[in-house]
């Protein structure tokens, strides 16, 4: 195969075996993820924490294997995607992506900018719409009829969606998706794992324009983009400090350019993105729910798939 | 073809196409200087002196990677770029000792020095100066720290890794990708290190991605926290040069088409010239060996010496630059909204018909050879190719099997550890 073909695995075909090799790997990977000791937020939580009786179905035996990894992405991405449509748009997905959907709620008109940077600004989130619909288009096609439908999404669930707090907002979706994929891909191999690379990196690329951007926007008009942020603390504000302190020790307290660790983070690895697990991001999305919630916040039915409690 | 698969349409101009094909089949080859008894971690290895213009292909059993290779690929391109930064934003190279919450690390390890280092550059002239200059400062705490974790992590032995393993030390570096091996400095224009940072972290990121299949367990968690920052230096960057309209530096091969007259040294009508830069080395019939652009006007260049023969009347002459590697690249533009939220594009009559343009790397929704709105990836070969720069003579040599291209552009005595070669 060319080095620039990419191999799609039939999701339909490959499920069971997945599970098979997941459930291997799982004792291997229980290790790794405590030796690591940069799981973020939810103290004790591990990746195989999200098995459980759900909807009916009996827990099993075997770990949640990568369909439901990627199941538990594509609501993260319906969250986003959904977001940015009405914010660009003023209006739902394509009815393509949204086949059995959920209610969506508190969804904003279309949001119109002003001041600095305004129009830039507007550029950008149409750049970023297309990335997440994409996003979402690029799932659902790989996973095929193991595909999720979309969750009912409260869109307001960190306050209702203006012109001063749409970036906010948007910078704590992408930095939190950021680690989501950062904490997810060792559950991942070949080509499921290559994709969810791909995407954390567009995670990432939004995560910087969209912290530039508020910085400029502040400095520009003080307050202007008040910071939201992820209910785990484990988050960095969009904030400059300044050449030295930065040079120096990366984020202050105060905030920095880029959500990573500093210096005053003892123990950690510094100068990288955290890691959530996914029971640390459900958490987070649920609007800041402990062990065993299973809905909230921005899925005010929980999200779809096996991977769904914090 | 499945309806989930995705098919390469290649719809651009004969030379590219050919580009492409050569450099397609390059990429595939496995490094066989395992063969030679170069693999696996290598403390100031290197080959002896050789001659740039390539040397023989041993053609043996190819070695497999292992993954203390890859994390030292990916070593040798985060001494580049923390080195890089260290220079532009601290005026000096990165330091021997470096102490973190009490521990000294020693981020050089001992290594080579450097050719082309440029002086402290100031940015505050440019819009957003002041920001641009934090950003940049924090970018270079982050791949300062990075550098160390990479080297923590290769040299712990643990069950990922063989144990007494030792991370690579720094190569010598060109920080200015000119193949240069003579030690000693010089300066750059904000301008110029900004569009050169904005280069080096997007190809980091498709670094990251491309090799990610090959990594496992907490390799493979650091790498993905390392593209998370990546990412976003690179888009932080992309944006502080849109704002600035700071000319684009390219990864890959640029073609151009314009008019050549007999005798003249001006190429007229040109159709784009996104990415020219003064110094480019072009090609293409009527244009003088080794000609370079001297001048880079709105609508037309001149070039170092006078075309040999005029373009046909009523007709245009393809000409490529050789710069090498790849076009996998997205020229940072504000497009618009209407055309951005469609993904990145090439927008007629302004830009270079082979190179994309939007706020980010991603594919845009014509279809490619990967999704559209993700980042792309890169195979160890395809890195190389852009940051080796080798002439377009030498990447399509490279694609037979009796040269390789081992070495140049920001590393001229190549990189260290086991893959070294396109």
């Amino acid at each position: 195969m060319a080095s620039n073909e990419i191999e799609v695995l039939d999701p339909a075909a490959s499920v069971e075996k997945l599970r098979k090799i997941a459930a291997g790997r799982a004792l291997n990977r229980r290790h790794f993820m405590a030796a690591l000791g940069m799981t973020g937020a939810a103290a004790g939580a591990s990746f195989l924490s999200g098995c459980t009786v759900t909807n009916g179905t009996p827990l099993t035996s075997t770990a949640p294997g990568q369909t439901d990894v990627l199941n538990f992405a594509l609501n993260l991405e319906f969250l986003e995607a959904t977001f940015y449509a009405y914010v660009t748009q003023g209006a739902d997905l394509p009815s393509s992506a949204t086949l059995n959907s959920g209610a969506i709620t508190g969804a904003p008109s279309k949001i119109t900018f002003a001041g600095a940077n305004a129009t830039q600004i507007t550029d950008l989130l149409n750049e970023i719409y297309f990335d997440e619909l994409s996003h979402v288009q690029d799932l659902i096609s790989l996973l095929g009829s193991a595909a999720v439908a979309r969750p009912a999404i409260n869109l307001a669930a960190l306050g209702a969606v203006s012109a001063s707090n749409a970036l906010s907002i948007a910078r704590t979706f992408e930095d939190v998706g950021v680690t989501a994929y950062a904490g997810a891909v060792t559950a991942l191999t070949d080509s499921n794992l290559t994709y969810a690379m791909q995407i954390l990196g567009v995670e990432s690329f939004h995560s910087g324009a969209l912290r530039y951007s508020i910085i400029l926007q502040n400095a520009a008009t003080p307050g202007t983009d008040p910071y939201v942020p992820a209910s785990d603390g484990q988050d960095v504000a969009p904030f400059d400090p300044g050449t030295a302190v930065l040079a120096a020790g990366g984020p202050s307290a105060s905030g920095g350019f880029f959500n990573t660790f500093g210096a005053s983070t003892a123990g950690s690895t510094a100068g990288v993105a955290k890691t959530r697990t996914t029971s640390g991001v459900l958490s987070i999305v649920y609007g800041g729910g402990a062990t065993g919630t299973s809905k909230g916040g921005f899925f005010p039915n929980g999200v779809n798939g096996l991977i769904n409690t914090v | 073809m499945a309806s989930n698969e995705l098919e390469v349409l290649d719809p651009t101009a004969t030379v590219e196409k050919t580009i492409e094909i050569a450099a397609g089949r390059a990429l595939n080859r496995r490094d066989l200087m395992a063969g030679l008894g170069i693999a696996g971690a290598a403390v100031g290895a290197g080959l002896m002196s050789r001659s740039s213009a390539g040397r023989p292909r041993v053609v043996e059993a190819a070695a497999e990677y292992t993954q203390t290779d890859y994390l030292n690929f990916l070593l040798n391109i985060k001494y580049l770029q923390a080195t890089f930064y260290a220079c532009i934003t601290q005026g000096t190279d990165i330091p021997a000792n470096y102490i973190v919450n009490g521990t000294t690390y020693r981020p050089v390890l001992g290594g080579a020095p450097l050719s082309n280092q440029p002086a402290k550059v100031v940015f505050t002239t440019l819009t957003n100066g002041n920001q641009i200059t934090d950003m940049l400062n924090e970018i270079y705490y982050d791949e300062l720290n990075q550098l160390i974790d990479l080297q923590n992590l290769i040299s712990a032995s643990n069950s990922m890794n063989v144990v007494g393993t030792v991370a690579v030390v720094r190569p010598l570096i060109d920080l200015l990708g000119k193949g240069s091996t003579t030690v000693g400095t010089t300066t750059v224009t904000a301008a110029a290190a900004l569009a050169q940072a904005r280069m080096l972290e997007d190809v980091s990121v498709t670094a990251y991605t491309g090799v990610a299949a090959f990594l496992s367990g907490a390799n493979l968690t650091l790498a993905a926290q390392i593209l998370g920052v990546e990412g976003a230096h690179a888009s932080a960057l992309r944006l502080a040069c849109i704002q600035n309209a700071v000319p684009y530096q390219a990864t890959g091969y640029l073609a151009f088409t314009g008019v050549l007259t007999s005798g003249s040294a001006i190429v007229a009508n040109v159709s784009s010239v996104a990415g020219l830069l003064v110094g480019t080395a072009v090609a293409g019939t009527g244009i003088a060996a080794g000609a370079t652009i001297t001048v880079v006007g709105t609508t037309s260049v001149t070039l170092s010496a006078n075309a040999t023969a005029s373009t046909a009347a009523n007709a245009v002459t393809t000409i490529t630059t050789t710069i090498p590697g790849d076009n996998v690249d997205v020229e940072p533009v504000d497009i618009g909204a209407a055309a951005a939220v469609k993904g990145p594009s090439s927008v007629s009559g302004t830009s270079n018909p082979t190179i994309s343009q939007g706020f980010f790397a991603t594919a845009g929704s014509v279809t490619t050879s990967i999704p559209p709105g993700f980042a792309f990836k890169r195979t160890t070969s395809q890195v190389l190719a852009v940051l080796y720069r080798p002439s377009l003579a030498a990447a399509l040599a490279a694609d037979t099997a009796t040269t390789v291209v081992f070495e140049g552009g920001f590393f001229p005595t190549s990189m260290n550890g086991g893959i070294n070669t396109i």
